[in-house]
């Protein structure tokens, strides 16, 4: 195919206000049409795969908090998934352990859409959205620093179960929250749904049909806009996603417009999930009961022999799995999240690789970028919602 | 996470004979070795056999054993989105070389890139540029033989391209 | 080319340290992780508006770099440009462990701090500080600012410090 000469090449350097971080796009343009583009990346790459070969289990999983940084909690839940299935300790996790996985991933998936909705609907001119999303999302951290400690990086999760039992004020304002949040919802589906500008900027734009997103290897809210309905908590699930009742939007067009459909209904459901599992979760430990794996609790290490020999073996050496391989996959905010690690036995991963939904979402730009207009690449960027930390690791 | 079941594993080695070897099963995942002459008609039948129907390239990366020879094994995670399988796929990279899936699997395009810049394994069949690291980088670092660190490079490799 | 001292003179450079500490335009850059407390400082509950600070897109605008996160070897030669394109008088503030020395991301591709490029005024330790932090970053900084003797010869070695 002939390429068509252009007259002006144009570059949206790694600082520009919207382009979600540390993208380069280089647009060859003719008029205000772009004829050709190319986007490159690796301006954050800070060699998170490498640094994994070098440290043990426990030493790395505060380092995935950092990958995929407004979505915390979902990295942690993969990596642990993945090292429990090489362990071979799935079923021993306890039931309260995995609610309250549950309920982390949740509000996790609810704040990382918020801020999607904030800065998206920031560059495309609606500020007030933009400090009213923010609003709702310090609630959510709020409940993150009761829970576990940290507002953005938590930490929460551990191999074999969680760290801390929820206190009785994180129910409480947890109940208060599922509260207030729908009529929020609410209020930015007023302000954004039906509005004209918004409709004029969003319809038609960027368009992907399903066997394109299928053979990009595109998941997430992408796809689902797309017409397909695969989602890794329906697909496969894990935790005690089966026992739970919720929907999956599936919306046709693979416009902006349905994207943003897409993330809006997931936050409703989102809501319906943690309301489930408040009600569903039993009382118990949380955390399992082999302390080969896990951390013993602190009165046995400073009262009994074993309690202090098992302490020391874990933090001096770190558990080591039997060889072989695995590949474990969560849903994130921004796609099928995936660990695959192969074990050769010792105390540290031999390979660990991050499969990044963010960087195989965002290689089908240069060939969706063609024919668009300057302002679109903005609303398609956004909606695809790539996270360059990332997709650079 | 289902796995294709071995009955179907059967039907892969009666139409590929030897070139195909079966790993042991891990966890309940199915893992298939398969020689690099046979890689592209293979991934074709995969993707196009109804029994199969893998239509999506989950993933696509590399492991290096630098004790052995040949060193690298790319490793191909494929999914059939209607049927609800998977697979793993192996091939061992003879002269440091394997052919590119890309015109089965556009999704392939970055991820080979990728598995270039780190690994060093070029894919036969297509144009090659780095994707994170500055494309005058001269080393390979995921290679095990490469310093967490870093090896000193000049300014010049790190400047504005 | 002096010009010595008298209350004339020392109320001027009142004057025109407080026109500056009150109205600090930073750019809006982030890189990582940092990035987003620092919209979380400039969104609904943690206001930066309501000290004077307005966040600007060009550096030709801007007095005040705040380096939010990881910066990595790729990266530096634009932060260098960027700082260079931004008029005198400016400033910079370095948020995180990332941009005081690297956190834990020592490895081949990332810069030991920020301070590898470009002269900082203020360290803020934390992984991520919260949006407190900024305030105690942003309130230090108003106080160098103060002591600071734009007019008056000799007045550089004072707030050196």
């Amino acid at each position: 195919m002939e390429r068509e000469k252009a007259d002006l090449i144009l570059n949206m350097g790694p600082q520009h206000p919207s382009t979600h971080g540390v993208l380069r796009l280089v647009l060859e343009l003719k008029g205000e049409k772009i004829v050709n583009s190319d986007a490159i990346i690796g301006y954050v790459h800070r060699g998170v795969e490498k640094l994994a070969e070098h440290r043990k289990y426990m030493q790395i999983l505060p380092v995935f908090d950092r990958v995929d940084y407004v979505s915390a909690n979902t990295n942690e839940l993969g990596f642990v998934l993945a090292v429990e299935k090489l362990l071979g300790i799935e079923d021993k996790i306890p039931r309260r352990a995995q609610f309250l996985r549950v309920i982390m991933a949740e509000l996790t998936r609810i704040s990382s859409h918020l801020i999607w909705l904030g800065t998206h609907a920031l560059e495309l001119g609606a500020m007030s959205v933009f400090l009213y999303a923010f609003r709702e999302r310090e609630m959510i951290l709020d409940l993150f620093e009761e829970i576990a400690g940290g507002r953005l990086h938590t930490g929460y999760m551990r191999i074999g179960g969680v760290a801390a039992d929820a206190t009785e004020r994180f129910i409480e304002e947890l109940g208060k929250f599922l509260e207030v949040f729908p009529e929020k919802l609410n209020e930015y589906e007023t302000l954004l749904t039906e509005n004209r500008i918004w409709l004029s900027r969003t319809k038609g734009v960027g368009v992907i049909n399903k066997e394109t997103a299928i053979n990009w290897g595109i998941t997430g809210p992408t796809l689902r806009a797309a017409g397909c309905d695969y989602d890794v908590r329906k697909y496969y699930p894990y935790c005690v996603y089966d026992e739970l009742d919720f929907k999956v939007p599936v919306y046709q067009n693979g416009d902006v417009y349905d994207r943003y459909r897409v993330r809006m209904d997931e936050m409703r459901e989102s809501v319906k999930i943690i309301k489930q599992c408040l009600e569903k979760m039993p009382e118990g430990p949380v955390q399992i009961e082999d302390t080969t794996i896990i951390l013993p609790p602190k009165e046995e290490v400073y009262n009994t022999m074993v309690g202090l020999i098992q302490h020391f073996e874990l933090v001096i050496h770190g558990i080591t799995p039997p060889k072989g391989e695995v590949y474990a996959a969560v849903e994130g905010p921004r796609g099928e999240l995936g660990y695959y690690i192969v074990s050769d036995g010792s105390n540290k991963p031999y390979r660990l690789r991050i499969r990044p939904p963010s960087l195989i979402n965002i290689a089908i730009l240069p060939e969706l970028l063609k024919g668009h207009y300057v302002a679109d690449v903005i609303s398609i960027i956004g909606s695809l919602d790539p996270l360059m930390g990332e997709v650079d690791r | 996470m289902l796995y294709v079941k071995k009955e179907l594993l059967q039907v892969l080695k009666k139409e590929f004979k030897d070139k195909v070897r079966e790993l042991p099963v891990f966890r309940g995942e199915s893992t298939v070795e398969v020689d690099k002459e046979i890689l592209i008609p293979f991934m074709g039948f995969l993707k196009h056999d109804e029994r199969f129907k893998m239509d999506m390239l989950v993933d696509l990366t590399a492991v290096d054993y630098p004790g052995r020879k040949p060193r690298f094994v790319v490793v191909y995670h494929l999914r059939s989105i209607p049927l609800k399988h998977n697979l793993r796929v192996k091939c061992w990279a003879e002269n440091d070389e394997v052919p590119t899936v890309i015109e089965l699997w556009r999704a392939a395009d970055w991820l080979e890139r990728e598995v270039y810049e780190m690994f060093g394994v070029r894919f036969t069949g297509r144009e090659l540029r780095k994707l994170l690291l500055p494309q005058k980088y001269p080393y390979y670092p995921l290679r095990k033989d490469f310093p967490l660190e870093g090896k000193e490079t000049p300014c010049e490799v790190w400047d504005w391209e | 080319m002096g010009v010595r001292e008298g209350v004339f003179l020392t109320k001027l450079e009142e004057l025109i340290n407080w026109g500056r500490k009150g109205s600090l335009w930073p750019l809006a850059f982030a890189t990582a992780c940092c990035g987003i407390e620092m919209m979380a400082a400039a969104a609904s509950r943690y206001d930066f508006d309501r000290f004077g600070v307005i966040f600007r897109n060009t550096p030709r605008q801007c007095d005040l770099l705040i380096m939010c996160g990881t910066i990595s070897r790729k990266m530096g030669p634009i932060i260098k440009r960027l700082w260079e394109q931004m008029p005198d008088p400016k400033w910079a503030i370095a948020i995180g462990s990332c941009a005081i020395s690297g956190n834990i991301f020592q490895t081949y591709s990332t810069l030991r701090g920020l301070d590898c490029i470009v002269p900082v005024d203020v360290y803020v330790p934390g992984c991520a500080p919260k949006p407190e932090a900024f305030y105690e970053a942003l309130i230090l900084l108003k106080k160098k600012i103060k002591r600071d003797r734009p007019i008056i010869v000799g007045g550089e070695e004072e707030c050196s410090t």
